[in-house]
């Protein structure tokens, strides 16, 4: 294999010393050194294939040569544009929990084979293991609590579904929630918060947001979320069916797992909601929220709501005196709303601002007065 | 968003610098008797999409028809005579103009059957040696024909060479996929016009056009036409154009530091063949008070000497941290130039030089500290994004996105630079 690239990236180097000045080539004189089952399996198996699978949510399977050549140029675009994995930017990187991300050889072996010629190279070769479409990721739960089984006839492409379930563990503190997707292939995204009965407001606390590849975190040590009594469990789950099998009916029955503290913590996990402002003008490129924390508080996660998709979302923590410091700059993408964990709690005082400034390429419609902009998950200090 | 699927000319690529190496190795080792040269490896494609280039035979994604083999080769071509095709660079027996590369395919056939074409040499019924044949594949040349700037169209079929032969004078080539010139009725079902001033307002992020020139059919019917008010050298225009009536406009950057020369109708024929703006470029000193289209770039000082991407160096990697930045800024500040000059095409040279340089950087993240680490490696994953994307908006002569990819790269760069200590 080393002697194969030495011999290929000589290849390239003698293209470029033998051909003209490279001043009249449009086209490039690059080549893949790489193979599909040597090097391109191993990574997409590591970093893709939870979802790019035969039976993944993703529209093709990049494990194998024949499903992943013909979408070549396709994720040379996604790749070069930044779409690819999903978690999009995020700064400062070190203080949010990463996803597994790409490493920048990875991402030029996957670029160099698809604009390379895609070959396929020696299935003896290969290495990495096949990741499972669906599992829980922290181990089993506590407790799992099936959802009803969602029928999707042919004629339905996508769909959302809210679903309800009572949650009857009285008392007990909550640090985790996950979600096992019942048919891989359809289940987009999931929101599942928790709300007091018979209506659920907006105040409803957010457990998990799921999507998919993504994983769960715990509470820090010694927090939670305390189930009250009479509670319900809300799931909000989008179906959307895979473009190859769009006319086809669908079925999904997904569980949501709960993980219980073993002991209660005195610490009661809540969180700030920052709201649109007034609009100034009926379009805008951006929008601003904020929110004044009312006691000392400990931000431990933030998570975007859906009115910020496409734009590139700045939160900025605001002292007494005036002194901002940035918290979180990302680019929120619609469907792939997530919880960024911070790696270690940043501590707010009582009468600091959170403010969140979100702003799109180009000039949009309003964002009404009090839509939800930012959630950040505290604890008291 | 996904993208239906369509392969790309990788495959061609991946022949192209095999048959270059393999000629150039078995010249080298080439014994007393001399050997046949080796054959292109055989691929597939499809009748009608020709760039589908598959390794195996099989049925085309785009439309299910069967593939059929073929050999691709690099040539090189007349720029006057498409007739001359030949197989190693040199001059046209017809005329003395340098040749130029192309792409084509490889057959051979028989002087009583020129229809019939195989895929490997051998003899013809009359015992004679069948004859090499050279068809120039779609995308087979992309060098400008008179002189000019030449770009490819979003719609990989169109492809446009503009040229400025003289103050207040714009023509626009257009051609197909082979290179072959539209005829006037093509050309007339596309408008566009020629902006030469244009102000951007950041408060609306509206831009407005200041002056233009609407594009017209030549007289002679084989190009369109535009007559700006010329101001001085460099001439920076934007060329706004709907190639098919429903679909988008495109734009397409163009920079003439001096007036284009078409080799075509140059009497003098050595060495002019190139006939780029780029390569026949007078020095023309920048003319002060630009245009609102002056590129927004800032190169850096540190600018290495000629930046044109065929001075580029071939030296081996460096191996130090410092020396590999050093060459990563020389990179940065090639590559600002031909932005800066309008050479879009060949901003892809010193992008994936750095990226070769990027790379090496890699082994060195282990040794830095946590904090370090946490801002180098996500910038070296950009810088190499980054390289790739200059490398895709290369050829599509869009100013804007080009010159966004760039400040990207140089962003990378400088967060490299500062995780590794080097500010």
């Amino acid at each position: 294999m080393t002697r194969g690239r030495s011999i290929l990236a000589l290849c390239t180097a003698t293209l470029t010393l033998w051909g003209p000045p490279p001043g009249t080539l449009a086209h490039k004189p690059i080549t893949s050194p790489f193979t599909f089952y040597e090097d391109v399996l191993p990574i997409t198996r590591a970093k893709c294939g939870q979802c790019h699978a035969p039976d993944g949510i993703a529209p093709m399977s990049l494990l194998t040569p024949e499903s992943a050549v013909p979408w070549g140029e396709s994720m040379k675009l996604e790749l070069v544009a930044g779409h690819m994995p999903p978690w999009g930017s995020l700064a400062p990187a070190d203080r949010f929990v990463a996803r597994p991300r790409l490493t920048a050889r990875e991402l030029n072996v996957l670029l160099t084979w698809a604009a390379g010629g895609t070959p396929a190279g020696d299935p003896a070769k290969t290495g990495g293991d096949e990741p499972p479409l669906a599992r829980w990721s922290m181990g089993p739960p506590d407790a799992v609590m099936p959802l009803a089984e969602t029928s999707l006839p042919p004629e339905t492409a996508a769909s959302t579904r809210d679903l309800v379930l009572p949650l009857d563990y009285n008392g007990r503190q909550l640090v985790a929630v996950d979600l096992l997707p019942g048919t891989a292939s359809v289940v987009r995204s999931a929101r599942v918060s928790m709300g007091a009965r018979p209506e659920d407001a907006g105040d409803d606390r957010v457990l998990a947001l799921w999507v998919p590849g993504d994983a769960p975190a715990r509470l820090p040590a010694g927090s939670g979320w305390t189930i009250p009594s009479n509670s319900n469990l809300r799931v909000r789950v989008s179906y959307r069916k895979r473009w190859d099998r769009e006319r086809e009916p669908a079925t999904d029955r997904s569980q949501v797992g709960l993980y219980f503290a073993a002991t209660p913590g005195p610490r009661e996990a809540g969180a700030l909601r920052l709201r649109a402002g007034r609009p100034n003008i009926p379009t805008s490129d951006r929008v601003t929220g904020q929110i004044v924390s009312s006691a000392a508080v400990r931000v431990v996660a933030i998570y975007p709501e859906p009115a910020l998709a496409g734009s590139t979302v700045h939160v900025e923590t605001v002292a007494g005196d005036g002194t901002r410091t940035s918290l979180a700059v990302f680019s929120a993408r619609a469907g792939w709303e997530r919880r960024y964990w911070l790696v270690e709690p940043l501590d707010l005082a009582a009468g600091n601002r959170l403010e969140v400034t979100a702003r799109w390429p180009g000039p949009t419609a309003a964002v009404a007065e009090g839509t939800p902009l930012l959630g950040v998950d505290v604890l008291p200090r | 968003m996904y993208h239906p699927p369509v392969r790309t000319l990788g495959g061609l690529c991946t022949t192209l610098v095999a048959i270059a190496w393999l000629s150039m190795g078995l010249a080298a080792q080439r014994p007393a008797a001399p050997a046949p040269p080796p054959l292109p490896q055989l691929v597939h494609t499809c009748p009608m999409h020709p760039d589908v280039v598959e390794a195996r035979p099989g049925t085309c994604p785009l439309c299910k028809m069967n593939l059929v083999g073929a050999r691709l080769d690099a040539s090189w071509m007349c720029p006057v005579h498409a007739v001359v095709i030949e197989p190693a660079s040199g001059s046209c027996r017809l005329c003395g103009r340098a040749l130029v590369p192309v792409t084509v395919s490889l057959a051979w056939t028989c002087r009583g059957d020129v229809n019939a074409e195989h895929l490997e040499p051998g003899l013809c019924q009359d015992g004679s040696p069948r004859i090499t044949k050279r068809t120039l594949r779609p995308h087979g040349n992309h060098n400008p024909q008179h002189g000019g700037q030449f770009f490819m169209a979003p719609d990989n079929w169109h492809h446009l060479e503009g040229t400025y032969p003289r103050p207040g004078q714009f023509r626009l080539h257009l051609y197909d996929d082979y290179a072959r010139a539209l005829d006037a009725p093509k050309l007339q079902a596309i408008t566009g016009r020629l902006v030469t001033e244009e102000r951007y307002d950041p408060a609306t992020r509206t831009t407005t056009e200041v002056r233009s020139a609407a594009l017209r059919l030549s007289r002679d019917g084989t190009t369109l036409e535009a007559a700006p008010a010329h101001k001085s050298w460099p001439v920076r225009a934007t060329l706004k154009i709907v190639l098919k009536k429903g679909e988008p406009e495109h734009r397409f950057d163009f920079t003439f530091p001096a007036p284009t020369v078409d080799p075509l109708a140059s009497k003098t024929a050595t060495g002019t063949t190139r006939g780029s703006q780029t390569s026949r470029r007078p020095a023309v000193p920048p003319a002060p008070g630009a245009t609102a289209s002056t590129p927004a770039i800032a190169v850096p000082d540190a600018a290495p000497g000629p930046a044109d991407a065929s001075a580029s160096p071939t030296s081996p990697t460096p191996s130090t941290i410092p020396e590999i930045l050093e060459a990563l800024r020389a990179r940065h500040a090639e590559i600002g130039l031909l932005v800066q000059k309008g050479d879009f095409a060949a901003v892809w040279v010193p992008a994936f030089q750095a990226k070769d340089l990027a790379l090496a950087l890699e082994v060195h993240l282990g040794h830095l500290l946590a904090a370090q680490r946490a801002t180098a490696e996500p910038a070296l994953f950009r810088l190499v994004q980054g390289a790739w994307r200059l490398d895709a908006v290369g050829d599509g002569g869009n100013r804007e996105e080009i010159e966004t990819a760039y400040r990207a790269f140089g962003d990378a760069l400088t967060d490299l630079a500062a995780g590794f200590g080097d500010r």
